[in-house]
C-alpha cells in the first residue's frame, strides 16, 4: 500500500507540472486585455502550488504516514488532488480569450461597457466552440468549489465581480451578433444587485391551472395502475394529489428562479443596447430555437421578444433630461421607440411584435403554469431594471439624435466611429452602442444601398459578401472609436 | 495642384450635398501633430493590424493558380481543387505593444486612418523620411484613386541593417492629396480594396487579363 500511495503521489505532481507547464504556454500568449486573465492566472498557478505542496508534505511527513490508515492517506491526497481537474477546466476560459480567438477590437470597448454597468468589474471575454452565449460569475462559482481552508488566501484575493462572458467562436467577426452580450451582463446585474429578492415574491403561482395539472396527473397514473391491475389508486386521493402538487410546486420555483433572472438580464439587455439587442436576439435565436420552446433554464424566446418589446417602449428620455424639459408631456410620451422607428426597420418590429404577443401553448404543462404565473409580473420586472439603470439607460431619443447620421456614413462605406460638427469644425466621437444600432439599421433596412456603394453590388446576390462587409466596417468603427476614446483619457 | 494642410482642414470641415463627396480623415488623433501649419500633408498612423507571409510553409505565389481557384477551374490545375494555401497569417498587436520588423523583412500592415476621397480628389501616401533614415520603406505602391475609402495598405519592409520597433499609433506615413481634373462626375473607385479594414492581399492579375494568358498558354501546350 505504501507504494501505492507514494505513486499516486508522484503521478498526482506530474498532473500539476502538466499544468504549470500549459500555463507558462498560455502565459506567452497575446490577450486583448490582459488584467483579467492575469488574476485567473495568479489563482490557477496558486492553487496548483498549493496541491503540490500539500503532496509533499504528505510525502515528507512520516508521522502522518505511519498514524493513518492507507485509505484514510488516499483520502487525504484525494482531497488536494481533486482540483486538479477544475484548474484545468479553468484554463479554457484564457484559451478562448486569446487575441486571435476574439475579435481584438471589440474586446475592450465591450470591458469600458461592462465597467460602465458594474464599475471595479474584471470580465474574460472569451470565444468557445457552441453556438451559445452564456455568462459564468467566476468568483461565486471558485469560491463555491475551492472551499477548503489551503485555499482561502487565494481565493480572498478574487476581485467581488470576476465573470467570464463566452461567446460562439463560428460568429467571432459577426460583431452585429455580439449584442448578445448585453443579456450576459445583464446577468452580472441581477447577480450583483441581488434583484432576485425584489422580484421572486411578485411571482404568484397560478394555483388553478397547477391544481388541474396535479390532478391530471394522478389521475393517469391511476389509470395507468389500473390497466396493469396493480395497487389502483382510489379515485379521488387527496394526499397523493397534494404530493404531486408539492413536487410540482418544488420544480416550478425553480423555473420561475431560472426564468426570472433571464428576462430580467434580456431587460437590462435592452436597456443597455437598446434595440440593437432586440434585433441580435430575433436574429440569433429564431434560426436554431423554436419560438414556443421553454427549458427549465430559459422562457421561450416568445415571452422573451415580448418583454423586449415591451421594455423598448418604456424607454422615452427622462424627466431629468434638459434637451426634454423644454419640450411638451405629449412630445415625450410619443418618444417611445414604437415611434422612432421608420419603414422597413418599423415593419420588421411590427412583425416580431406581433409574433411574440401570439398565444401559445408551451410543450409542457409545467412551462405553461411558469409562463401564466410570470406574465404578470413583466411590467414589474421591466420597471425595477429601469431603476437600477437610474438615467443611463439608451433612449430613443438617442437613437433619433445618432442613427440617422451614422447610418448615412455606414451607407457611404465610412466606419461611424466619429461625427463632424461642421459649425464648430470639430469631430465628436460616437459610442458602441450607437454605432451597433446604427449597424443594425442598415443590416435590416439599407443593405441595397450598401451594396450599391460597396462594389456596385446587388443585395440579393451578395448577401454574404455585403453581411461580412458591413461587419467588419462596424468592427473597424469599434476599433477607432476605442482608440481615440483612450488616447484622449491619457491626454486628460 | 496639392493641397496645403490648411485648405485639407477646410475640406474635411466644408459640408459637401453628400456624404459621398466629403474627404473624411478619421480619427485625427492629434491635430497640431497631424495636420502641420505650413505643410502639405496629413500624417498618418500605424495601425494594429498586420498581415506576415508565411515563409515556411508556400513555395511560390502564382497569381494564375489562385485566379482560376476564384473561377473555379482549379481541377485543371493542381488536379485535387483544394484551396490554394492562406499565404499570410493575421497578426494584432495591441496599441502599446510592438512589431519588430527584421532587415529585409516584408509585412502588410495599414494606416490607422480610414480616408475617404470625394471622387474629384486623389491622394499619394509616401513614408516619413524619419522612419527612410532608419531604412523603413513603407509603400511601393503608394497611389490612392479618387472616391476610394479605406484604410491605407502599407508594405512594410526594413531595408536597414538592424532590426526595428514599430509601435501601433506611431505617425509612420504622409498622405499628399490633390484635385483631379475630370469630366465624369459622380465616378469613383470601385476597385476590390474599396472598403479595406485591414492590410489585405490581393490578386494582380485581372479576371480578362487572366482569361487572355491562360489560353496563351494552353495553346502552347
Amino acid at each position: 500500500m505504501e507504494d501505492v500511495l507514494t505513486q499516486t503521489i508522484d503521478y498526482a505532481r506530474e498532473r500539476c507540472e502538466a499544468l504549470f507547464s500549459e500555463i507558462d504556454k498560455l502565459e506567452q500568449k497575446d490577450y486583448p486585455t490582459k488584467q483579467s486573465q492575469k488574476i485567473l492566472f495568479r489563482f490557477i498557478k496558486g492553487a496548483n502550488e498549493q496541491i503540490r505542496l500539500k503532496l509533499d508534505e504528505i510525502e515528507k511527513d512520516t508521522e502522518i504516514r505511519q498514524t493513518l490508515k492507507p485509505e484514510e492517506l488516499e483520502q487525504r491526497v484525494k482531497r488536494y488532488c481533486k482540483f486538479l481537474p477544475y484548474l484545468c477546466n479553468l484554463l479554457e476560459y484564457i484559451e478562448g480569450s486569446e487575441i486571435e480567438n476574439t475579435p481584438a477590437p471589440l474586446i475592450n470597448p465591450l470591458r469600458r461597457l461592462t465597467r460602465s454597468c458594474l464599475p471595479d468589474s474584471e470580465v474574460i471575454f472569451r470565444s468557445y466552440s457552441q453556438l451559445n452565449y452564456s455568462y459564468a460569475p467566476l468568483t461565486r462559482l471558485l469560491r463555491e468549489v475551492f472551499s477548503d481552508d489551503t485555499f482561502s488566501n487565494l481565493v480572498q484575493r478574487l476581485p467581488n465581480f470576476f465573470a467570464v462572458i463566452s461567446f460562439p467562436k463560428v460568429e467571432a467577426n459577426y460583431v452585429l451578433l455580439h449584442c448578445m452580450v448585453a443579456h450576459e451582463i445583464g446577468h452580472g446585474l441581477y447577480q450583483e444587485k441581488n434583484l432576485e429578492d425584489d422580484l421572486i415574491p411578485l411571482v404568484k403561482i397560478d394555483e388553478t391551472t397547477l391544481d388541474r395539472l396535479a390532478k391530471e396527473i394522478v389521475e393517469s397514473e391511476s389509470n395507468r395502475q389500473d390497466v396493469s391491475g396493480k395497487d389502483p389508486l382510489a379515485e379521488a386521493d387527496v394526499s397523493e394529489s397534494l404530493r404531486v402538487k408539492g413536487l410540482l410546486t418544488q420544480g416550478i420555483t425553480k423555473i420561475i428562479g431560472n426564468w426570472v433572472e433571464e428576462l430580467t438580464a434580456d431587460a437590462f439587455g435592452v436597456c443597455i443596447f437598446g434595440p440593437s439587442y432586440f434585433f441580435a436576439f430575433i436574429n440569433f435565436v429564431s434560426a436554431i430555437r423554436l419560438l414556443q420552446s421553454a427549458s427549465f433554464t430559459h422562457p421561450s424566446p416568445r415571452i422573451r421578444m415580448n418583454l423586449m418589446s415591451h421594455i423598448l417602449n418604456l424607454l422615452k428620455p427622462q424627466e431629468k433630461d434638459e434637451s426634454v424639459k423644454s419640450q411638451q408631456k405629449h412630445d415625450r410620451d410619443t418618444l417611445g421607440f414604437e415611434n422612432v422607428f421608420q419603414g422597413p426597420t418599423k415593419r420588421f418590429v411590427q412583425k416580431w411584435v406581433e409574433v411574440s404577443s401570439m398565444q401559445g401553448r408551451a410543450l409542457y404543462p409545467i412551462y405553461d403554469i411558469v409562463e401564466k404565473s410570470i406574465t404578470p409580473i413583466i411590467p414589474g420586472i421591466c420597471s425595477k431594471v429601469m431603476e437600477t439603470m437610474n438615467g443611463s439607460e439608451y433612449t430613443a431619443q438617442k437613437y433619433l439624435e445618432k442613427t440617422p447620421t451614422l447610418r448615412d456614413l455606414i451607407v457611404n462605406i465610412i466606419p461611424p466611429n466619429e461625427v463632424i460638427d461642421f459649425k464648430k469644425k470639430e469631430t465628436t466621437n460616437t459610442d458602441v452602442v450607437s454605432i451597433l444600432n446604427a449597424g443594425w439599421e442598415v443590416y435590416i433596412s439599407h443593405m441595397d444601398d450598401f451594396a450599391k456603394n460597396y462594389q456596385e453590388l446587388t443585395y440579393q446576390s451578395n448577401k454574404l459578401k455585403c453581411d461580412k462587409k458591413l461587419n467588419e466596417l462596424l468592427l473597424k468603427a469599434i476599433e477607432l472609436n476605442e482608440i481615440k476614446t483612450r488616447w484622449d483619457e491619457i491626454g486628460k | 495642384m496639392i493641397e496645403s494642410a490648411d485648405s485639407l482642414k477646410d475640406l474635411m470641415f466644408t459640408k459637401r450635398e453628400s456624404t459621398r463627396e466629403q474627404l473624411i480623415i478619421s480619427p485625427i488623433l492629434n491635430w497640431k501633430e497631424q495636420v502641420k501649419r505650413g505643410s502639405a500633408s496629413v500624417d498618418l498612423r500605424l495601425s494594429c493590424s498586420f498581415t506576415i507571409p508565411k515563409r515556411s510553409q508556400l513555395t511560390n505565389f502564382d497569381p494564375l493558380l489562385e485566379s482560376k481557384y476564384k473561377r473555379k477551374s482549379v481541377k485543371a490545375v493542381n488536379g485535387n481543387g483544394r484551396k490554394p494555401r492562406s499565404r499570410q497569417n493575421d497578426l494584432y498587436v495591441g496599441i502599446g505593444d510592438y512589431l519588430v520588423l527584421h532587415p529585409r523583412q516584408f509585412v502588410l500592415g495599414n494606416t490607422l486612418e480610414w480616408i475617404h476621397l470625394p471622387c474629384n480628389y486623389a491622394a499619394y501616401v509616401v513614408g516619413r523620411s524619419s522612419w527612410g533614415r532608419e531604412g523603413l520603406v513603407i509603400a511601393t505602391a503608394t497611389g490612392v484613386h479618387p472616391g476610394y475609402s479605406g484604410v491605407l495598405t502599407l508594405e512594410l519592409t526594413n531595408l536597414g541593417e538592424i532590426p526595428l520597433k514599430l509601435y501601433p499609433g506611431i505617425t509612420i506615413a504622409q498622405l499628399f492629396i490633390h484635385k483631379v481634373n475630370t469630366r465624369e462626375k459622380g465616378v469613383w473607385d470601385r476597385s476590390v480594396f474599396l472598403g479595406s479594414t485591414k492590410a489585405e492581399s490581393g490578386n494582380p492579375i485581372s479576371d480578362e487579363d487572366f482569361f487572355k494568358i491562360d489560353n496563351f498558354k494552353e495553346r502552347e501546350e
